[in-house]
């Protein structure tokens, strides 16, 4: 049983109603997919139990109809098993996950830019400001809500009055 | 008392604002402001064509443009399935390494001018011309490459490659050396670097350093042998590695890692396969499909997350730069070490603005 | 009593113009003829219309300590600041034109601009430029100062930096090679060689070079003085 199996197996073990995916990809890549109430159980035991010691991104993605939140988490022990845990929000109103910065430090930052460019805002975060964007970029006047945060798929690059367009197809 | 070291600083190499609470010489509360060069290349690259969003990675630390590129083009590569020739691999090896060095030049000299040793201000740049001489060579440009395409490279290796490249790692070699020994004896050099900066080794992993920040504090990290990619386990090396965590052991980290670059593409120089085509057609399509590919950047581990949608643009490109998660860590260690400590501290993380800001 | 509640987007837009155009005249000119205004900075060079050989001589001893010891800021932005740095290194030596950087833009001539200008970063430079002591000059390298660059499509980058500030060189690359530096760095020297009390026709048509582009309004300012000349 290789190593990622059995990372797996114990979290099959201890939280097997909650995942909805899992599968082994390149044989190193273990893929989850659990629901917003139990991030934080789940992360505390993989930061714990299976001592994954540290979170390397989070990313978003904008499906039309949901959020979809991508940690990956990696351990620095010579063992290239990386866990790609997917969270689906599925409101697009007001998004919103629970921060893992009692975890692992470095999710502050990664939260921040997720809150920045996508608005799923994080519940319990010690400093949730505007990272990547100015600050004032709220008070500009913006039409649609997708323009405060640029990275949603319904906002897209303006027409500046440049002369080159690049070609689409 | 409040220091704004703001965006316009000779200390940030880069734009970004450094607040720091001071009582006299001691910090008690630093404060990391970014995004003075946001420039949402993750946005740009949701509208265009594969190809064309690999010039824009070039622009991503535009000190070591070379290994972003590689790093998109091997995660491109392998969400289509396209396997590379032998020898395109070993080229793209040596470029790698020839652009570690590079980049770990320019670091030291600015490490070293802020520290306090101005002579290998200009002696580093100075190494590092004639290594980009020899890139320019081989690619056409001095910075912004773009020789890797999805498939392989644009070009093969010049006439007289080989005897270049050893000269090189020969002066190289003999050079590093010399300037070692330079900062080695230098009392200001010690003084200001040792225990300056120290990182645990617990913080380091809880914060997400990679890299020599992370080697530094005695975790045996390096991508190259944990996950190999290219032909990194047909070729022997080694790893440095140092337990202390502060800016001395940064420092003789990637000076070795500089040593082990030179014995890398002479390794590499000897085993090249003398056959091989150098270019095959991609696919035209990106499939179906996400993939997280890492690669060991000078900076630490750089990560594409790239979601494929059956179509040429990808339907998310996200970028995890070392340099990002390195900064963050000066939020957290500043605090208790002095004012003076801040600069040696901030240079020898090794930040590069174009990663951090994306 | 109207209290003026500025937005936000307004305060950012006051940073494009500076107060000192109102001391000019030429903003009136440009009302009265119903043009659009004018950006347009104090000069570098306060005209006179005496010229004999004593404020002649003493005008080139004044433009040759001007352009023979530029001294640029530390602004370092993206690429091009490498680049930057190689022309200041031992290869491509500058010092030996007299271009040596400092730290404050209290002690400095030239603004070098070396990347693309974010909304987050127009009032610190605009800040940065202020402070500079006139005479003072802008050079812009790089394709991200001069128009955008290859992420003129960001919403938050602007396109050029002479929409904030007055720039008198444009070297174009990505990054322009360090000799394409060097040769915006003689421009810009040729162009305060020819700073004066009496600039002489043939100069101001000598051809330009590649990298010399007239500043957008140009066009505005030849036309207000043909209509002028017209009006007479």
């Amino acid at each position: 049983m290789s190593v990622a199996e059995n990372h797996l197996n114990r979290l099959k073990e201890r939280f097997n109603t909650k995942l909805s995916i899992t599968e082994i990809s390149e044989t190193n890549r273990i893929r989850l997919q659990i629901p917003v109430e139990d991030l934080v159980d789940i992360m505390q035991y993989i930061a714990s139990e299976l001592l994954f010691t540290s979170l390397e991104a989070i990313s978003g993605v904008d499906y039309e109809t949901h959020f979809d939140v991508v940690y990956h988490i990696d351990r620095w022990d010579g063992d290239p098993t990386v866990l790609q845990v997917h969270v689906k929000v599925n409101d697009r109103e007001n998004p919103a996950i629970p921060t893992i910065t009692p975890i692992w430090e470095s999710a502050n930052w990664h939260e921040r830019e997720l809150f920045d460019l996508f608005g799923i805002s994080i519940i319990n975060h010690p400093n949730l400001k505007r990272l990547l964007l100015p600050e004032e970029w709220d008070d500009y006047e913006h039409k649609h809500i997708s323009e405060l945060h640029p990275m949603r798929r319904d906002y897209h690059l303006p027409e500046k009055p440049f002369s080159f367009k690049p070609h689409t197809k | 008392m409040y220091i704004h070291m703001g965006p316009q600083h000779p200390v940030n190499h880069g734009l970004w604002t450094l607040k720091v609470k001071t009582a006299g010489e001691l910090v008690i509360d630093a404060e990391v402001l970014i995004g003075y060069v946001f420039r949402m290349i993750e946005k740009i690259a949701e509208s265009r064509p594969y190809n064309a969003i690999q010039p824009l990675t070039n622009r991503l630390c535009y000190v070591s443009g070379m290994s972003w590129e590689a790093s998109y083009t091997m995660a491109v590569e392998k969400l289509m399935g396209v396997e590379v020739s032998k020898r395109a691999q070993y080229i793209r090896t040596i470029m790698l390494e020839l652009q570690r060095i590079a980049s770990h030049l320019t670091w030291l000299s600015a490490y070293s001018t802020d520290v306090g040793v101005v002579t290998m201000l200009v002696i580093a740049y100075r190494e590092r011309e004639y290594v980009l001489d020899l890139l320019e060579h081989v690619t056409g440009s001095r910075m912004m490459y773009n020789y890797f395409t999805a498939g392989g490279l644009r070009r093969d290796l010049p006439q007289g490659f080989k005897e270049d490249c050893h000269n090189l790692t020969h002066y190289l070699e003999e050079r590093l050396k010399e300037y070692k020994a330079i900062l080695d004896d230098s009392k200001v050099f010690l003084l200001r670097s040792e225990n300056v900066g120290i990182i645990t080794k617990n913080d380091a992993l809880n914060l997400g350093a990679t890299g020599p920040v992370l080697r530094a504090s005695g975790v045996q990290a390096d991508l190259r042998k944990i996950e190999p990619y290219l032909v990194y386990d047909e070729l022997e090396f080694d790893i440095p590695m140092r337990t202390s965590g502060d800016c001395y052991a940064r420092y003789e980290i990637r000076m070795e890692e500089m040593f082990q670059s030179i014995r890398l593409i002479r390794q590499a120089l000897d085993q090249i396969p003398l056959e091989g085509e150098i270019l095959q057609k991609p696919p035209r399509k990106l499939p179906k499909g996400d993939i997280y590919f890492r690669t060991e950047d000078p900076r630490g581990e750089a990560a594409f997350y790239i979601i494929g949608n059956d179509d040429r643009i990808p339907y998310r490109v996200k970028i995890k730069s070392p340099a990002y998660s390195n900064l963050a860590i000066c939020n957290y260690i500043l605090k208790g070490g002095k004012v003076a400590d801040i600069a040696p501290t901030v240079a020898s993380i090794d930040l590069c603005m174009g990663e951090i800001d994306r | 009593m109207g209290v003026r509640i500025m937005s936000k987007l307004d305060q950012l837009k006051s940073y494009f113009r500076t107060s000192r155009q109102k001391t000019w005249g030429i903003r009136k000119e440009c009302k009265e003829l119903g043009e659009l205004e004018i950006y347009e900075p104090m000069p570098n060079v306060v005209l006179t219309h005496s010229r004999n050989f004593v404020t002649v001589m003493i005008n080139w001893l004044r433009n040759w300590a001007q352009r023979c010891s530029l001294y640029p800021v530390y602004l370092g932005m993206k690429c091009c600041a490498i680049e930057m740095g190689a022309t200041m290194a031992s290869r491509y030596d500058t010092q030996r034109i007299g271009v040596l950087a400092r730290a404050s833009p209290r002690h400095c001539d030239v603004l070098w601009l070396n990347g693309p200008v974010s909304i987050k970063f127009i009032p610190r430079l605009r800040d940065i430029y202020d402070q500079m002591p006139a005479p003072k000059w802008v050079l812009a390298t790089g394709e991200c100062a001069i128009s955008g660059g290859p992420f003129w499509q960001a919403p938050t980058i602007l396109e050029g930096a002479d929409q904030v500030i007055p720039v008198d060189v444009y070297v174009p690359g990505c990054p322009p090679r360090p000799e394409a530096m060097w040769a915006g760095i003689h421009r810009l020297q040729e162009k305060i060689r020819s700073d004066g009390v009496f600039i002489p026709e043939p100069l101001l048509e000598e051809p330009r070079e590649f990298y010399d582009r007239d500043p957008p309004m140009m066009d505005l300012r030849l036309r207000r003085k043909k209509l002028l000349k017209e009006a007479e």
